[in-house]
């Protein structure tokens, strides 16, 4: 498949699997997991999301537009349950694509991938239980933790000094 | 092209609208003689209305435009939510992105109605453009609930919450034509990356918000294509709501927050930014529904 988007081209064969049609795939996993999609939309607002979050049985979200998050995120993400799982699939949902890639390549350039998804992505494990959304108002929504008080707190303190 | 004339000879009628018949030949005693100087600013507006044709919800600036009446509350410990003034109540909306101390897990938007001491108070600080008549003093964001009442201090009008913003001196350089119309640049927060635009009183229109995007992003390419809205259920699934690099590494587009109302969003590479325009969310969308996007 011949990429436009700057960061598929970057990353191509890096790239273990391919799944078209991302919209209809989107549709049956959310179908096949009771994911409850959201049907209040708002037509500009940027804090619209794909999935009814407040529908889900556990709900975190943060904003990541923080410079103090530039190099702390990457940590968060290692220290979450996202690095339990060696593959996630990641929505590009203007290109109407969703890519499988190593979640490493992930956490390690987590920025460029919410850029190039627009801030406007779905990103899910290969067992399907755990769920990120990228929103365009710079807010990461997640069934599972990954805001680790501890790693802000330093980052905060260091900030101080 | 119509004209609005006033007929002293018309009886039953004195005021109507008619189309097409020579200026000169009218006996009138008040008509427009020519079209709004500010249409080619808003081509999504009537060029006869008054207050953006929405007397409720604008005001008349000057006799040329009208602007909102909502206005932006700064709290303390709250940061910037909106102040959307009713019949007899104040709508109250805030979200964890604007927060101070920036980010916390479990923090969620809040909306909320409360009563206002009253609403006399609340048109005099409108009027006043008062920073200081009011103010909301909240303790705890997460505890709003619809119905509670609040001690309210101070509203700062639209735009001039953004007084505060952290002043950048050295990013952004304009062309001489678009540093004209640019008030300010700076971010909400030291830590915040997205960089806001504040245009000049008066210039803040989507017109001129396209010259600054395009400064800053610089040509996008022959191969530029129209960003196009994508979510599938949403009223605008197809609609062109901005432009982009072929790569996609820069675009822009139209968006709304309940922090800083319409604006330009635009991307380019990991530097990200936001130039304030002041038409209310009917008008932006109102922009993409027309497609006046180009």
């Amino acid at each position: 498949m011949q990429f436009k988007n700057w960061k598929l081209l970057e990353i191509q064969d890096n790239i273990i699997h391919i799944e078209y049609d991302a919209y209809q795939f989107k549709k049956a996993l959310f179908k096949k997991l009771n994911i409850l999609e959201n049907n209040q939309f708002n037509y500009l607002d940027r804090r619209e999301t794909e999935i009814s979050w407040r529908s889900m049985d556990q709900y975190f979200n943060f904003n990541f537009d923080n410079s103090i998050l530039d190099d702390k995120l990457e940590l968060m993400f290692k220290k979450s349950e996202l690095k339990t799982t060696n593959e996630v699939l990641v929505f590009y949902n203007h290109e109407n694509i969703a890519i499988e890639i190593n979640t490493n390549l992930l956490i390690s350039e987590w920025e460029d991938f919410f850029q190039s998804t627009k801030f406007n992505t779905i990103i899910i494990n290969r067992k399907h239980h755990l769920i990120m959304e990228v929103s365009r108002d710079y807010i990461l929504h997640s069934n599972f933790k990954i805001w680790n008080d501890d790693i802000y707190c330093t980052a905060t303190s260091t900030n101080k000094i | 092209m119509g004209c609005l004339r006033l007929d002293p000879n018309y009886q039953k009628h004195t005021l109507k609208v008619v189309y097409k018949i020579p200026i000169l030949s009218q006996k009138v005693v008040q008509r427009f003689l020519s079209v709004d100087p500010l249409t080619r600013s808003y081509p999504h507006l009537s060029p006869f209305a008054f207050a953006e044709n929405n007397p409720i919800a604008n005001v008349d600036i000057d006799g040329l435009e009208g602007s909102s009446a909502v206005q932006k509350v700064y709290t303390q410990n709250y940061g910037p939510i909106i102040v959307q003034p009713a019949v007899d109540n104040l709508r109250v909306t805030s979200h964890p992105g604007y927060q101070p101390q920036i980010v916390k897990q479990y923090v969620r938007p809040v909306t909320a109605v409360f009563e206002v001491p009253s609403q006399e108070k609340l048109n005099n600080a409108i009027a006043k453009n008062s920073a200081e008549f009011l103010k909301i003093a909240l303790a705890d964001p997460q505890k709003l609930m619809a119905g509670d009442k609040l001690e309210i201090l101070g509203v700062v009008p639209f735009a001039k919450f953004f007084k505060g913003l952290k002043l950048i001196s050295k990013a952004f350089k304009y062309s001489d034509e678009v540093a004209e119309l640019v008030q300010e640049t700076g971010k909400i927060t030291e830590t915040s990356k997205e960089t806001i635009t504040l245009l000049k009183e008066g210039k803040r229109t989507f017109g001129n918000a396209r010259k600054v995007v395009d400064d800053v992003l610089g040509d996008l390419g022959d191969d530029a294509t129209d960003y196009i809205s994508n979510f599938e259920k949403g009223p605008f699934n197809g609609k062109v709501v901005g432009k982009q690099s072929a790569d996609g590494k820069r675009y822009w587009r139209i968006d709304w927050d309940p922090e800083k109302g319409a604006h330009i969003n635009w991307v380019n590479g990991k530097t990200k930014g936001a130039i304030l325009i002041d038409v209310d969310l009917e008008q932006a969308k109102r922009i993409v529904e027309n497609q006046i996007i180009n």
